[in-house]
């Protein structure tokens, strides 16, 4: 039967390696989705997803059941991102992936729909790299909150459960994120 | 007028994080101000064209890659902590008996990562001392790959200095496969080995002597696969070779999810296949698996798993 998290904690904890694996299966893509989004570098979010689910294996003996398994993942997620430092490379803006683009264009070539016509597609890179650009000069909190509210779709009160801030602190934050998005793409909306 | 209170609920209107009394005096504002309806109209086109400019998602390669790299960081982890056990596959007969001549390709003896996180409580790091002994690091033998020096002691004023590695040696295997201990290595390489061919390689060799029903670890090991492995032609011939084992609670189980979680229609339909053997053979399933098979009802894409679901639940019916 699919098992609840709970049932596959209980069992983690007991040493078994395959209730590990679902628990760590079942929440991984949300995991290196977010890390993605915050580094935009295919490597870093790797690294990301690794030591968040590393500190799960650490972490996971003592867990509590104090908040839901998701929560916890989550804040060990938020908190990895806010500290990774990129070891050796350059802080970079958004990039799109060699591999991505070459995906991308494959995916054109094989339609007629002039909305993906090659021009719409490099203006569309343009524009996200132009987003990414602007969400890189937010804090690395005001960045995280806005990733966690826009492009993944959180309420405020899950994500000030993920960060262990007021909701206050969190549409603070929000607004400030949002105000200076604003501010550097305004010729993208207006 | 608090046009700033105003102008944040507009933002949090659009992400429908206000309160129904607090949308009303939003709008009941709105109607009276026109900076604060420009202002919303503006966020508007702002929120809208953001969500037209996805930004990178994880695709399935950087996912398996991730998943790969975790899984070689977790085995070195484990070294370290011996606080989760991990029963199901134990390899220790293999290293501590003559056997252990044999294994073609890359059998960790190094020691650190393999022998302690999967046999016992040991130490973890074999230290290989310089002292007085000419033949100590002679005896890693030409084919032996040193890999991952860490110093603990590089000042060499006292004339010694000492640091761990992890030696790599390949060794020569040559068995029955129907030797448990044979078993154990290619259990473990179903699991662990990088190489899909290699993984794939090690399932039809195991299939060749699985004592069906009897060969527990080999089960648990085959339910993972089918479940978890990235590549799905391993993920395939894990589920059929799961066919041999009896259909017990855990390969419902693992049947069940597959119905539910793989992305691949080929096998949704294997595991439907044997979901539906298991009906025929007048097992009745329980509510909560009945749910599950009603809840993948509505999102199945594939005809002939639809198909095949609604006969389960209908010989299921008529079963009670």
């Amino acid at each position: 039967m699919i098992l609840s998290d709970i049932d596959l904690i209980n069992k983690a904890q007991n040493g078994d390696e395959s209730a590990f694996n679902e628990l760590v299966y079942r929440y991984d893509r949300t995991v290196l989705s977010i890390a993605l989004k915050y580094v935009n570098d295919r490597d870093d979010a790797k690294d990301i997803y690794q030591e968040v689910f590393i500190r799960v294996f650490r972490g996971l003996k003592k867990f509590q059941f104090k908040s839901e398994f998701s929560t916890w993942l989550y804040r060990i997620t938020t908190n990895v991102c806010l500290t990774f430092i990129r070891a050796g490379k350059k802080q970079t803006m958004m990039r799109i992936d060699n591999d991505m683009e070459t995906e991308a264009i494959d995916n054109i070539a094989g339609t007629d729909d002039e909305s993906n016509s090659p021009e719409e597609f490099l203006l569309r890179n343009e524009f996200i790299s132009n987003v990414n650009e602007a969400l890189e000069k937010l804090s690395p909190k005001q960045k995280m909150i806005f990733i966690l509210k826009h492009f993944e779709g959180y309420k405020i009160r899950e994500i000030s459960q993920m960060l262990n801030s007021s909701e206050g602190t969190i549409k603070k934050y929000l607004f400030e994120a949002n105000h200076k998005l604003r501010d550097q793409l305004s010729e993208l909306y207006v | 007028m608090d046009h700033k209170k105003y102008k944040e609920w507009i933002q949090l209107f659009l992400y429908d994080e206000l309160t129904q009394k607090e949308k009303d005096e939003l709008n009941n504002h709105l109607n009276d101000c026109n900076e604060c309806n420009a202002e919303f109209e503006k966020q508007k086109r702002f929120i809208s064209v953001l969500k037209n400019t996805p930004l990178s998602e994880p695709d399935q390669n950087l996912l398996s890659e991730a998943r790969r790299e975790f899984n070689a960081a977790l085995k070195v982890e484990k070294t370290k902590r011996s606080s989760f056990s991990f029963p199901k596959i134990n390899l220790s007969g293999f290293f501590f008996s003559p056997f252990r001549i044999a294994f073609n390709g890359a059998a960790v003896l190094a020691i650190g990562i393999f022998i302690g996180f999967l046999l016992f409580n040991r130490q973890n790091e074999i230290t290989i001392p310089l002292i007085e002994e000419e033949n100590s690091l002679a005896s890693l033998e030409d084919k032996t790959q040193i890999t991952n020096l860490r110093f603990i002691d590089q000042d060499p004023s006292d004339g010694e200095i000492e640091f761990t590695i992890d030696a790599i040696k390949p060794v020569h295997v040559k068995g029955k496969v129907s030797d448990p201990k044979i078993q154990n290595i290619l259990t473990y390489s179903m699991l662990y080995e990088e190489n899909p061919g290699v993984r794939l390689n090690a399932i039809n060799l195991i299939k060749t002597n699985t004592v069906p029903n009897k060969d527990d670890e080999i089960k648990t090991a085959l339910i993972t696969v089918a479940k978890y492995d990235t590549n799905l032609g391993v993920r395939r011939e894990g589920l059929k070779l799961l066919r041999i084992f009896s259909f017990d609670a855990e390969v419902r189980e693992a049947l069940l999810y597959i119905l539910l979680n793989d992305e691949n229609s080929a096998m949704r339909i294997e595991a439907i296949n044997s979901l539906k053997e298991i009906s025929e053979k007048g097992y009745s399933f329980n509510q909560q698996e009945i749910s599950a098979f009603r809840e993948n009802i509505n999102k199945e894409e594939n005809n002939y798993v639809k198909f095949q679901i609604k006969n389960v639940l209908q010989e299921n019916k008529n079963e009670k």
